[in-house]
C-alpha cells in the first residue's frame, strides 16, 4: 500500500519498521537545483513525505533503479537526508544503482558514508540486522 | 531598530536584481575567475604538461593550479560539488587555502590531510570537493593521492594502461574532517603519460544519453600516445564535440596532462 506518491518518487511499507523510496524519473538534475539542498525542491519533497513521518529505529531504503542521473548534487542530498535520519535514530540503505552510478559511486567512496546495495531485497535483508 | 547590514542588502535587492544586472554580475564573476585560474601550465624539467578547461556556465566549480616546490612541482585538478556560482565559491576557498599555507604542500597524502582539516569547517556541511594531488619528481618518479576523485589515467609508453585501487582513493574534501589520505607512487618510463581531469568530460551525454565515457577516454589516451601531448588534447575535445553532436556541455570539465620525457 503506497503511504505516498510525489512526481518523483513512491514510498512504500516493507513492513517490519522498513519502507522503500522508490525514485520514478529518470533525471532528477532540475529538481536539485537550489542554493543550499534543503532549498530544493526534491529535498522538500522528501522533507515533508518521508523525514517527518519516520519513526525513530524504522529502515528507509531508497532505491535508485530507474534513476539515470546522478549529479553530486544528489550525493549531496543523500549525505543530508542521511544526517536528518540519524537525528530520529533512522537508518538509511540505499539500492539499485545502475553500473555506471556505481562506478562513480566507488571513486567517491561512498560505501565508506552509505550503506548501499545492489537491489531492494538485499537492502531489506540489511535492514533486518540491527 | 534595523540592522545597517539588512538595510543595504534591501537597497541593492530593490535597485539591483533584475535578470540584466545578475547577467553582468555573472559575466564579471566569470572574467575575474578566468584571471585567477592558471591559464596554461608552467615549464617543469623533464615533463611536457598540456592543459584544457571549459566551464559550462559563467562561472566554474573545477579548479586547477600549479605549484613549484623544493621537492618537485605539484599539480591540484578538483571539483567543487555543484555547479555554476556556489561551486565557484568551493573553487576559491581551496585555491586561497593551498596558496595561503604552503607549507601544506609536498606529500600529496599530507597536503589532501591538512588541505581537508582546514577546507571542511569553511564550507557548508553539505558541499565537498573531489581532487587529485599530483607531485612531478625527479626521474619519473610522481606521487599522488586523491579525495573521492578519479586517480590519474597512466597510459605507458607501449600502450598498458595501469589500473589503479578504489582503496587508494579518500573521501572527499570536507566530507570528514579529519580524513587522512594515501599517497600512491608511480615511476614513469621516458614517454609514460598521466592524465587528470574532472567527471565533466566523461559524463557528457549526446542526444541519445550516451556519455562520452571513462573507457572511451582511456581508449583515446591509449590510441594516441605517439602524437604530441597537444594533439592528444585537441584529438580529445574533438571527439568529445563530436559525440555530443551539437549537443551543449552540461558540467565544468578540466584536462591535464602531463608526459615524463626523460
Amino acid at each position: 500500500m503506497l503511504t505516498a506518491k510525489g512526481p518523483y518518487f513512491l514510498t512504500l511499507p516493507l513492513g517490519d519498521g522498513v519502507r522503500a523510496v522508490r525514485f520514478i524519473h529518470p533525471d532528477l538534475r532540475r529538481q536539485l537545483d537550489g542554493a543550499a539542498i534543503e532549498d530544493c525542491e526534491l529535498y522538500k519533497d522528501l522533507e515533508k513525505q518521508v523525514i517527518r513521518s519516520v519513526p525513530a529505529n524504522e529502515a528507509v531504503i531508497m532505491n535508485f533503479g530507474l534513476v539515470e542521473r546522478f549529479p553530486t548534487a544528489f550525493y549531496q542530498l543523500l549525505m543530508k537526508f542521511r544526517e536528518e535520519l540519524r537525528a530520529k535514530q533512522a537508518r538509511l540503505i540505499l539500492c539499485g544503482f545502475s553500473p555506471e552510478i556505481t562506478g562513480g559511486l566507488a571513486v567517491l567512496q561512498a560505501d565508506r558514508i552509505f550503506e548501499i546495495t545492489h537491489t531492494e531485497e538485499q537492502a531489506w535483508y540489511k535492514a533486518q540486522v540491527r | 531598530m534595523r540592522e545597517p547590514a539588512v538595510e543595504a542588502v534591501r537597497v541593492r535587492e530593490r535597485s539591483g536584481s533584475s535578470p540584466r544586472s545578475a547577467e553582468r554580475g555573472l559575466q564579471d564573476l566569470a572574467c575575474v575567475q578566468r584571471q585567477i585560474l592558471n591559464q596554461s601550465p608552467p615549464s617543469v624539467p623533464a615533463y611536457r604538461l598540456e592543459l584544457a578547461y571549459r566551464p559550462a556556465y559563467f562561472a566554474t566549480g573545477d579548479y586547477h593550479d600549479f605549484f613549484q616546490l623544493p621537492e618537485g612541482h605539484a599539480i591540484f585538478v578538483g571539483d567543487g560539488s555543484g555547479h555554476g556560482p556556489v561551486a565557484s565559491i568551493l573553487m576559491v576557498t581551496m585555491r586561497t587555502i593551498l596558496h595561503t599555507h604552503r607549507h601544506l604542500h609536498g606529500d600529496p597524502g599530507n597536503a589532501l590531510s591538512g588541505a581537508c582539516r582546514l577546507f571542511h569547517p569553511l564550507i557548508p556541511s553539505d558541499r565537498f570537493m573531489t581532487g587529485v594531488y599530483l607531485l612531478l619528481g625527479d626521474d619519473g618518479k610522481v606521487r599522488w593521492a586523491s579525495a573521492g576523485h578519479h586517480p590519474p589515467l597512466w597510459t605507458q609508453r607501449s600502450g598498458e594502461m595501469l589500473a589503479f585501487d578504489h582503496a587508494d582513493i579518500g573521501l572527499p574534501l570536507a566530507a570528514l574532517p579529519d580524513e587522512v589520505y594515501r599517497t600512491v607512487t608511480w615511476q614513469l618510463a621516458p614517454g609514460d603519460r598521466l592524465l587528470l581531469f574532472t567527471d565533466g568530460l566523461v559524463e557528457a551525454r549526446n542526444l541519445a544519453g550516451e556519455p562520452f565515457g571513462r573507457q572511451r577516454l582511456q581508449e583515446l589516451c591509449r590510441e594516441l600516445r605517439t602524437v604530441s601531448l597537444r594533439d592528444l588534447i585537441g584529438e580529445v575535445l574533438d571527439q568529445a564535440d563530436k559525440h555530443l553532436a551539437g549537443v551543449e556541455f552540461e558540467d565544468d570539465f578540466t584536462l591535464v596532462a602531463v608526459e615524463h620525457t626523460g
